[in-house]
């Protein structure tokens, strides 16, 4: 129920920015989804379906854009499982959730024309996550909170649902992000997979 | 404006209710089994113990359903007999441990900083002759740096004393090893639960065996 609500606002919110669009701009919605990493992977494995983003990209030129990238991934476990910290053994459920929280600048390189056609595109994004590290174990939690700096690469396609220059498009983007090691805290990683409409004008 | 707003705070309000799925909905999937151990303790050097006949209620008014104690000892004497240990009669021979099993009786309380284990066990016979304090002192757990609050009545605690591991100091007693199990006498399927959470108290313990 929450991931259709979720996603019927990814759906609504851009329609209704669509009709105050003007210039070169791009603001998009998207739905995150995504699977931890390394570090992150250890702490909580699995395919993640919740998590959105928003953006803005303002366009210098026919091909390059700059902008500002908002997020939210959330990557959780279940399991029945023993944990071990110095001379302690814990066993539980335990439930894991990693939320990350991204505040990003963005970079965006794009193929092709501007001809309502589809376009590929990369991009590199970069700023602070807010990454949020919780275990509860029957009645016992415990979390930690910590800011990190990051970057994440990414590539993606843009397609228009109208055959003209402006309007939404429907845009998909595979990012990868790497938020370093900070306050004791170590590097988190994942991958996520956005899935989105933009409002554009080109 | 107002409706970009009204989505916006919508969408928070869906985002935050997500940030934490999963429930739990049972009292079993509460239980928790944690287990202590002190760093450089010889468990191998140990062979033979012996073990209160009764599950003591500690932390106020003893309000525990003891109908489970046999089967919490006997499930106890069990897992022992599995690692290795001969169970003694510490008033004929001294055991090389002592096993404790208690529970406590109230929520929230502070296990670690302030257990008076000795009072509850002070009257037992089997500590006179080799045990270097009087029945009248008052010992506290002696691991300070861990301190773990929120148990929550009916939690069960099996707690190995070394009689010939010198205490920290003469206030404290030493136990070399600790299962806490939390609420386990508490909810539903509790025959089962001691069984499995017993079980895995010392399964998660290999050290413990005497070989």
């Amino acid at each position: 129920m929450r991931i259709k609500l979720i996603a019927a606002l990814v759906l609504l919110v851009p329609a209704t920015a669509a009709a105050q669009r003007t210039g070169d701009k791009w603001f998009g919605m998207t739905w995150s989804m995504s699977t931890a990493t390394g570090n992150s992977q250890q702490f909580a494995s699995g395919y993640s379906f919740r998590g959105l983003g928003m953006e803005w990209r303002q366009f210098k030129g026919p091909s390059t854009s700059v902008g500002l990238s908002l997020a939210w991934n959330l990557m959780n476990e279940e399991f029945l499982g023993t944990s071990s910290i110095r001379q302690v053994d814990v066993t539980g459920l335990q439930f894991r959730y990693i939320n990350a929280y991204s505040i990003l600048l963005a970079a965006h390189k794009y193929l092709g024309t501007n001809q309502g056609n589809a376009r590929p595109f990369i991009g590199i994004k970069t700023g602070a996550y807010y990454i949020n590290r919780r275990v509860d174990v029957g009645i016992w939690t415990a979390s930690d909170n910590t800011w990190h700096y990051g970057l994440a690469p990414e590539f993606g396609i843009a397609m228009p649902l109208r055959h003209t220059v402006d309007g939404e498009a429907f845009y998909a983007a595979v990012r990868y992000n790497y938020a370093f090691a900070s306050g004791g805290t170590p590097y988190q990683s994942w991958v996520g997979i956005d899935v989105g409409i933009a409002t554009r004008r080109f | 404006m107002q409706k970009r707003y009204a989505l916006l705070c919508t969408l928070f309000g869906a985002l935050s209710a997500g940030c934490y799925p999963g429930e739990i909905d049972t009292a079993a999937q509460t239980d928790i089994v944690a287990t202590f151990h002190m760093e450089g303790a010889d468990y191998t050097a140990n062979h033979t113990y012996d073990m209160p006949d009764s599950v003591v209620a500690v932390g106020g008014l003893d309000t525990l359903d003891h109908s489970h104690d046999t089967a919490v000892l006997a499930k106890v004497a069990a897992e022992m007999a599995a690692m290795g240990y001969t169970r003694v009669d510490a008033t004929v021979t001294k055991p090389d441990v002592v096993i404790l099993v208690s529970a406590i009786s109230v929520d929230n309380y502070d296990v670690w900083y302030s257990y008076p284990w000795w009072p509850y066990w002070g009257w037992w016979g089997g500590w006179d002759g080799y045990w270097p304090y009087g029945v009248n002192s008052t010992y506290y757990y002696p691991w300070y740096p861990v301190t773990v609050t929120g148990y929550t009545t009916g939690s069960l605690f099996i707690q190995m004393i070394d009689p010939d591991v010198v205490p920290i100091d003469s206030t404290q007693a030493t136990p070399i090893w600790l299962a806490a199990i939390n609420g386990l006498l508490e909810g539903t399927q509790i025959g089962t639960r001691i069984d499995n959470n017993i079980t895995q108290a010392f399964a998660q313990s290999p050290y413990l065996h005497t070989q």
